[in-house]
């Protein structure tokens, strides 16, 4: 049997328009990623990774092009159906972690289940599952301000997983970690990949972060030049 | 659903405390003026009614002079009222009965000290007095009978205290007035305003002769017969009183008022005097609103990243617009709760000093439902409104944009 496709980009352009110059920060991006899949995207800076990031994210809307997740091209959404993609189909973990300083580990992890529309019953119990899955099950009524940057970015795993989603996309998710740290969140990922069949991309300047792919896609200048 | 986001909002509210507390603030000061200054009023309007109904309804009332308020004093211009008055009133058709009083101020000895307080002269037929209402009764003693000439009837605070003459009046005591000796027989109904609680009644022909004021009235009072209206016999009032007078319509020198006209023309100033006070009370509130606008722009901008951090977890525009939306209700329902509280600590607190320091019943704190109600549905709705501009421009951010913000 074909593995199916999870992710297919066609000629994905994002152009940032500053008036007097336009920054063109993908130029034409193709690329697949089946189901299942772990891979690693790498490049110089600026070369348009968290751009088309942010795109599959449904949190930015490409100028042209076609993104296609779990066989729904979403170019053409709205706001609302692309925030219900956001919800169910990806999870999101970021550099900066990003969780929401008023709200405790355990409360930034329901989060996505509360504007699913989810009971508290309902989502302490997968928000607390979760936390366990990342071994933070002793940290659920810790404010962010009260954990480590590799605590942090468990929780927000952790929040990323909550939803059950089809995709993880990460940007540099141990960017702003040391390597011990970020060994652990890696093996965490691996993990997710391995055993809970987790379709995973992930943005990385580190080459030893990337061996963890099976594969890897290089960007240059808004371009693809390597699959 | 509603009660998470109800949640999610009060507890960023409780995280910023100190700002959350300000703009509360601004909303609290104008709910808290607009509940005390109504319940005031509303109190005032109350008492009002209630001293005029004790001239009794379906009065008409006649007095001296142009329009004007106050009790009017006699021997003061030329025309007067007199007893051929209240002869030619007595037999206008429609008129049950008639009887008038004087009001006159009076020089008054007790105890070794002397004060001006006002000598009301009364017909010492208890017929008569009905007619002039309920404000002149007793509360101790006896009151007048025919033939009664140096007896005298002392108002409620002069029974009462003895700040005015540093003892009390009681029932038998002899008190001077303008130097004739009195013998105190009864304790005049309390009123609750200090000019007739503080006053002395006595007969009216004693009091006409002490002064020399021959058969004139301060005020006749009009009792009407069921088949016409009080407005049918002020009219025919005025009518004869001015052909009597040999008067042209508008030149009268004499006033027709009923009570439900007088009742009217207080109401009417005490409705002005409230408009302004609360329109006062509104602009402080209008302020309080532009300052939860202002706290919620702020708490927009400042929360920018949270609104991104939620939209890439799955919120919608409306679920965003729906969280600032409620918690500047919260803003506004919270300092209109407490505005309600203390505006009825305050009406309770006036009507208290109003009490202990003047004696005063009349300043009543009233707080009817739709006063309570009204203001914390008002307050809410003054949050919401506020919020929404801002919760708009937060609910329409772009999600990338928004995390990018710092
Ligand atoms: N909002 C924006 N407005 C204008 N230009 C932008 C904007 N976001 C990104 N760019 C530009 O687009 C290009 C690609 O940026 P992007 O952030 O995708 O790079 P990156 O590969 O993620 O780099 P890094 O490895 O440093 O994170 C850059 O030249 C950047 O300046
Ligand atoms: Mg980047």
């Amino acid at each position: 049997m074909e593995m199916q496709d999870s992710l297919v980009l066609e000629d994905l352009w994002k152009i940032y328009d500053m008036g007097e110059v336009k920054v063109e920060a993908a130029r034409g991006v193709n690329f697949n990623v089946k189901k299942g899949e772990f891979v690693a995207i790498m490049g110089p800076s600026g070369s348009g990774k968290s751009t088309v990031m942010h795109l599959i994210g449904c949190l930015d809307n490409p100028t042209r092009g076609n993104i296609i997740i779990d066989n729904e091209n979403i170019s053409e959404h709205s706001s609302n159906k692309l925030a219900s993609i956001r919800n169910s189909k990806i999870g999101f973990v970021f550099q900066q972690f990003n969780l929401i300083n008023s709200l405790t580990s355990l409360e930034n992890v329901e989060l996505p289940l509360l504007f699913q529309g989810l009971s508290k019953n309902n989502r302490e119990k997968k928000a607390k599952e979760l936390l366990n899955l990342v071994s933070l099950g002793n940290r659920l009524n810790n404010l962010p301000s009260q954990l480590s940057g590799g605590e942090r970015q468990r929780v927000a795993i952790a929040r990323a997983l909550v939803n059950d989603p089809e995709i993880i996309l990460a940007d540099e998710p141990t960017g702003m970690l040391d390597s011990k740290t970020g060994k652990d969140i890696m093996d965490l990922l691996a993990y997710l990949n391995k055993e809970k069949g987790k379709t995973i991309l992930i943005v990385t300047h580190d080459i030893n972060v990337a061996k963890y792919a099976r594969r890897t896609i290089r960007f240059k200048d808004g371009e693809i030049i390597e699959k | 659903m509603i009660a998470d986001y109800f949640f999610l909002s009060l507890k960023t509210l409780i995280h910023r405390k100190l700002r959350s507390w300000l703009t509360i603030l601004g909303i609290i000061i104008g709910i808290t003026a607009v509940v005390a200054l109504i319940s005031l009023g509303q109190g005032l309007q109350t008492a009002i009614n209630e001293q005029f109904s004790t001239i009794g309804v379906n009065r008409v009332i006649v007095q001296a002079g142009g329009v004007s308020f106050g009790p009017p004093t006699p021997g003061v211009g030329t025309a007067k009222i007199t007893e051929h008055d209240l002869d030619l009133i007595k037999r206008i058709d429609g008129v049950e009965n008639a009887a008038g009083f004087i009001l006159n101020p009076g020089k008054v000895k007790f105890n070794g000290k002397v004060q001006f307080v006002f000598a009301v002269g009364i017909p010492t037929d208890p017929e008569e007095r009905k007619i002039l209402g309920s404000r002149l009764d007793i509360e101790a003693g006896r009151h007048f009978k025919k033939d009664d000439t140096n007896k005298l009837i002392v108002g409620h605070n002069l029974a009462e205290s003895d700040s005015t003459f540093g003892k009390t009046i009681s029932i038998g005591d002899k008190v001077l007035l303008e130097d004739k000796s009195f013998t105190v027989i009864g304790v005049r109904k309390k009123l609750g305003d200090s000019a007739n609680d503080g006053s002395v009644m006595i007969p009216i022909e004693t009091l006409r002769e002490i002064y020399g004021l021959e058969d004139e009235f301060s005020i006749i009072n009009v009792e009407i017969s069921k088949s016409k209206t009080p407005d049918e016999i002020a009219e025919a009032i005025k009518d004869d009183m001015r052909k009597d007078r040999h008067l042209k319509e508008g030149e009268e020198d004499f006033q027709v008022q009923t009570s439900a006209e007088l009742i009217s023309s207080f109401n009417t100033i005490l409705n002005i005097v409230q408009a302004v006070l609360i329109g006062i009370a509104a602009i402080s509130l209008i302020v309080g609103g532009v300052g939860i606008m202002n706290t919620m722009y702020t708490s927009v901008l400042e929360r920018t990243k949270d609104i991104g951090i939620m939209k890439a977890v799955g919120a919608k525009d409306s679920d965003i617009l729906l969280l600032f939306l409620i918690e500047s209700g919260i803003i506004g329902f919270v300092g209109g709760a407490i505005g309600v509280l203390i505006g009825v600590g305050i009406g309770k607190l006036m009507e208290f000093v109003a009490f202990q320091v003047f004696g005063s019943p009349l300043v009543k704190a009233s707080f009817p439902p739709y006063l309570i109600i009204g203001a914390l549905v008002f307050s809410f709705l003054i949050g919401t409104i506020s919020g929404l501009l801002p919760a708009r421009q937060a609910s329409k951010m772009n999600p990338v944009d928004a995390l990018r913000y710092e």
